[in-house]
């Protein structure tokens, strides 16, 4: 007996040892099993076909005659065709009757996606002014009357939205969802207090489909995307592999995306390794200074937060002088590379397929020879004109 | 034809078996084990305190194996130690019955047994909290702002303003501004009007017409965090096997304080004898 109990013992620590064997230093052995699941989540499809749809934090339950969609906020709609009886025990708040036919979107990832849909018809309001726009569908919107500025997002104007007649507001801010119910609207969290991995962002689509009787469309756009993944994949196998880094030093901040983001996700999958792969969390986490240096000395390519045509800079010059602590990141020395997103770039979700191809073609140029990019601006080492005359 | 009395006896033998009972607790760490890898990426479990039990087995467990197999062996191991811990308590309490007298050693050596039976009234009242709570996570609210109405837990609940204590030492500057202390408060409004005040914390739920209002998230989490907004999320628990664990719980430190009992009493009784 005693010996069993050792035998047991032993084999218990030998099994606890086991999953640490296989990971190297920066954990991206772990990358291999979320990057398949994204690009070939057969399993999900199947649950799909069961009436059950999860990605990340988010839910879709069908029912006899009606859904459940679990939000970002871990709060249940009831999603009921037009007309049809409430299901009990759900507040007339917590009741969205499609297909929408008027939205108000905060964020601009859900109004791409509504794109991809192709039912930017259906949103009449937004949290960004019409010149913070840089998508026709939505300046044509503004111009035609279509649709209406709501106000800053922490700010917004009632009065506009009890004028516009909504059927549901799209929202990253939950703390809009007691005023909401005043006004008798409901409310769908798009934003989760984790970031999005690669799965979830690129079927995002799957979620908000059924809201507006698009789900044909959410499967063409998937495919879509998940062909470019498996093209990004082949293209990138076995090339040596770049470490990257995405994020910022601020006045008194320093802001990264984690290692569980979609970007350090598709890093990975791009055969390259992503050098804040450790940290885990909200989307532009905060780090420490230190850390954020340490790292940026093995870089090879640099992605700042910084809106190239915003922040009006165009050079790695110009980044230096807005954070001389960048100065020991070796991606703003001429012996790197650094890239800013253009003003385009974080309204353009409806192309996502782009954007990975984008990411991967700019760690690795020699796969994608003669690749011109559309979304990022490879920052000069001395300042030069506008980057707008790029895009 | 074997006689059934037999057989009920030999498996009731065998269910309370201390072989048994080490090769389940074995099992039980070794799926624990392996579970550890399999959950740090899996948000299928974040639902569970969310929805019942059944229905989380019969979609989000079902349709995430891969980081769900281990629960559902796990819920396995755990009902078959629950039976081999029920068999094998009862048979050492029958035993202790026909070999002693009622006495004070008699009630110091019922102490592990106690144990043992808090530890399946604590098994079976979280099961019972995974089957039957009511939740209502993912609740907002602004300090200062509209209250949160919800019909089930028949008033309103509406933020004080935040009274945050912030990270003032220079020993880490990292932490500079940081909040140490929300200061939550919390007022409570119930159907006839009457309001009353109370603060939340993590770990610190409030409660209010038999309901628990948990502190999920708050922002800003610094004082130069938050983008302008404040926001207090809460969840509303309402979980009627709460005192089933609850009891479990102090039966457990009766039955471990009878256990040191015995355990001096018989270090006395050896000194004196």
């Amino acid at each position: 007996m005693k010996s069993i109990v050792i035998s047991a013992f032993a084999g218990l620590i030998f099994l606890l040892l086991l999953p640490r064997c296989g990971q190297n230093e920066s954990a991206s052995a772990t990358r291999p099993e979320i990057t398949d699941e994204a690009v070939n989540p057969e399993v999900k499809e199947d649950s799909a076909e069961a009436g059950f749809l999860n990605l990340g934090e988010f839910t879709l339950i069908k029912k006899e005659g009606y859904m459940l969609a679990r939000d970002g906020a871990g709060r249940t709609l009831a999603v009921i065709p037009r007309g049809a009886p409430h299901p009990p025990g759900f507040e007339p708040t917590m009741v969205v009757e499609i297909p929408l036919r008027r939205v108000a979107v905060y964020s601009w990832f859900d109004v791409a996606i509504i794109n991809a849909l192709g039912r930017a018809d259906t949103i009449v309001a937004v949290t960004t002014p019409e010149d913070g726009w840089h998508v026709d569908y939505i300046k044509r919107g503004f111009q035609e009357g279509r649709i209406a500025f709501l106000g800053d997002p922490g700010a917004i104007d009632y009065e506009t939205v009890k004028t516009s007649n909504l059927d549901l507001i799209m929202t990253w801010d939950p703390s809009i969802v007691p005023m909401m119910d005043q006004l008798g609207l409901p409310v769908l969290v798009t934003a989760t207090p984790i970031a999005t991995c690669l799965s979830t962002q690129i079927r995002f689509v799957e979620f908000l489909a059924p809201f507006f009787g698009e789900e044909q469309k959410a499967k063409d756009f998937y495919q879509k995307v998940k062909l470019s993944l498996e093209q990004i994949r082949a293209k990138t196998k076995g090339l040596k592999k770049p470490k990257a880094m995405w994020g910022d030093i601020y006045e008194k901040r320093v802001l990264v995306e984690p290692g569980n983001a979609w970007v350090a996700e598709l890093i990975g999958l791009a055969q390259s390794d992503y050098l804040f792969d450790d940290v885990y969390g909200t989307s532009c986490i905060e780090i420490s200074v230190e850390r954020f240096l340490y790292s940026g000395r093995d870089a090879d390519l640099y992605f700042t937060y910084r809106t190239a045509g915003e922040s009006k800079m165009y050079s790695k010059e110009a980044l230096l002088r807005i954070n001389p602590l960048l100065e020991g990141v070796k991606p703003l020395t001429p012996a790197g590379k650094a890239f800013a997103p253009l003003p385009h770039y974080s309204q353009s979700a409806d192309h996502l397929d782009e954007l990975l191809t984008e990411i991967a073609a700019i760690l690795h140029p020699d796969a994608y020879q003669g690749y011109r990019l559309k979304y990022f601006l490879e920052l000069p080492d001395k300042d030069q004109q506008s980057p707008n005359t790029q895009s | 034809m074997m006689n059934p009395i037999i057989i009920v006896a030999t498996l009731w033998k065998a269910a309370g078996s201390l072989k048994l009972s080490v090769a389940l607790c074995f099992l039980t760490a070794l799926d624990a084990a392996l579970a550890y890898p399999l959950i740090k990426d899996s948000t299928a479990f974040a639902p569970l305190g969310d929805v019942d039990l059944i229905n989380w087995l019969l979609t989000y467990g079902r349709f995430n194996l891969k980081s769900t197999a281990w629960f559902f062996v796990l819920l396995i191991l755990l009902t078959l130690l629950s039976i081999n811990t029920f068999v094998c308590s009862i048979q050492r309490v029958i035993f202790l019955f026909r070999r002693n007298k009622i006495s004070l050693s008699f009630f110091l050596k019922l102490g592990p047994h106690i144990t043992h039976f808090a530890v399946l009234i604590i098994l079976t009242g979280y099961l019972g909290t995974y089957l039957f709570c009511a939740s209502l996570p993912g609740r907002a609210l602004t300090p200062g702002g509209p209250p949160l109405k919800v019909n089930r837990i028949k008033g309103q609940i509406k933020a004080e303003i935040f009274e945050p204590l912030y990270y003032e030492g220079d020993r880490l500057d990292f932490f500079q501004g940081r909040l140490l202390d929300p200061g939550i408060y919390l007022t409570f409004i119930d159907q006839n009007g009457s309001q009353c005040k109370q603060k939340i914390a993590y770990g610190q739920p409030a409660i209010f017409n038999g309901w628990h209002v948990y502190l999920s998230d708050f922002y800003p989490k610094d004082k130069s965090g938050g983008m302008g907004s404040k926001t207090v999320n809460i969840t509303l628990r309402r979980d009627p096997a709460a005192f089933v664990y609850l009891t479990g719980l102090a039966l457990f430190v009766i039955g471990l304080g009878l256990y040191t009992a015995d355990f001096f009493y018989k270090k006395t009784s050896k000194k004196d004898g």
